[in-house]
């Protein structure tokens, strides 16, 4: 009896294992068909250049971000899930850098991309041209493309990326009215 | 050989002694002695015909009218505010010190280089002035439209000078904005640049031109340009409070 208990606690032990994440890139199938949905389809796209997806593909390596309860000196600290996208080209020299904030409205999946930036070589290291701010995004990025340029790409066929699977918005195309976000709290005094 | 007179010194201007002997009629001076009195029994006659209500009598009016009148007292002004005063001040979502936050943020490190401190610290005002608007522009979608580093800073950092350069930027930023001036007119998107291609950049499949642009200044070993870009042409809604 007390073998036959062991051996529930060892499958059990090792059905959590299996199904652990793994490391950055755990999210799933259908918030990547989201995402690529909205890279293509958003009303402000395209947004990966044409020159990256020429043979009709795109090469791409993501970095999913939940909230952190401590977040460090070069992270968000807006509590939003984050996921970070390059698009690359064939020789991984070049991209397209896509930040995208998630939230879901009902039952459907809310893509917002918030930030855009171009990926390039210079004298040998990899560097980044953020469209959006300064010397603290620009840490905050470098350190996810630096995630992202080790992290394996997957390739899918332009043709094959379907669209109206998610809600998507960006900096210049939004809808009010999917947005009943609460006022801000009052700061707490220090 | 004689020596030359003097001139006899200026009689002194006989203003005072004149003074002395203008008549006295009723605790006023008068130069014609008979105008005044036919003025002052005009006005003790009048003084009884003049309501209660505290309003002239028709000969102290005359009188006020023909006597020249003390300027009235100057509108108290206010004294300048203190820097500090408007730290808690809320624009919209953000409150002027978390503007100074993310300016300090996204400027950490920076120093004027080559450039003067004044066009250094023109270039923070210009980045506060670009938050406000999208505080103002998007309230709390501000962050999902125009992204920024958070509004909280490291102790570190606040205890530093480049801080109270952003918080004085940020400041500036408010109260100019509070003035009706708007430095960077509307505009909410910047950038850095880090080298100096100063030309435009898209965001999506819009391209959009650099309005205003500062430096060259220095981070570390690198240069760096702060860049205001215009709005897009086709600006999106607003964000209005239900």
């Amino acid at each position: 009896m007390i073998q036959l208990n062991r051996a529930l606690i060892l499958f059990i032990c090792g059905l959590m294992l299996t199904m652990r994440p793994a490391s950055g890139q755990s999210a799933n199938k259908g918030l990547i068909d989201s995402m690529l949905d909205c890279t293509m389809h958003e009303e402000g796209g395209p947004w990966v250049p044409e020159d990256l997806r020429r043979d009709g593909l795109l090469r791409f390596s993501y970095l999913y971000e939940p909230p952190k309860k401590n977040p460090g000196e070069y992270d968000d600290h807006d509590n939003e899930h984050r996921l970070y996208v390059a698009f690359w080209n064939p020789e991984r020299s070049k991209g397209e850098f896509l930040d995208f904030s998630l939230d879901r409205l009902g039952s459907r999946r809310l893509l917002i991309i918030t930030n855009q930036g171009d990926i390039y070589y210079t004298d040998g290291k990899l560097d980044m041209d953020v469209f959006q701010g300064g010397v603290w995004m620009h840490r905050h990025y470098m350190i996810r493309l630096a995630k992202l340029r080790a992290t394996p790409v997957q390739t899918v066929s332009v043709r094959k990326i379907r669209s109206g699977l998610a809600l998507c918005e960006s900096p210049w195309h939004w809808h009010p009215e999917w947005h009943t976000r609460p006022p801000a709290k009052a700061p707490t005094k220090k | 050989m004689p020596r030359p007179q003097r001139k006899p010194p200026k009689p002194e201007p006989q203003q005072n002694n004149w003074v002395l002997f203008m008549p006295i009629i009723n605790g006023r001076y008068y130069a014609n002695p008979q105008y005044g009195t036919g003025l002052e029994r005009a006005r003790a006659a009048d003084a009884g015909s003049s309501d209660q209500s505290g309003r002239k009598s028709l000969v102290d009016q005359i009188a006020d009218w023909i006597s020249p009148q003390p300027p009235p007292p100057a509108s108290p002004t206010p004294p300048p505010a203190a820097p500090e005063a408007y730290d808690d001040a809320t624009i919209n979502e953000l409150r002027v010190r978390q503007v100074a936050s993310i300016v300090a943020n996204e400027n950490h490190d920076v120093t004027p280089g080559k450039s003067s401190p004044e066009h250094s610290q023109n270039a923070k005002i210009a980045q506060a002035h670009a938050i406000i608007n999208a505080d103002r522009y998007f309230g709390p979608e501000r962050n999902d439209r125009v992204h920024t580093a958070p509004n909280e800073v490291t102790p570190e950092l606040e205890n530093s000078p480049q801080y109270q350069q952003a918080l004085d930027a940020a400041r500036t930023a408010f109260q100019e904005q509070l003035a009706g001036k708007d430095r960077v007119q509307g505009r909410m998107w910047f950038n850095h640049r880090y080298n100096d291609y100063l030309g435009r950049r898209h965001l999506g499949d819009e391209y959009v031109d650099v309005a205003q642009h500062f430096g060259p200044f220095q981070l570390g070993n690198q240069t760096v340009y702060t860049a205001i870009d215009n709005n897009p042409k086709n600006m999106p809604k607003p964000y209005v409070k239900r």
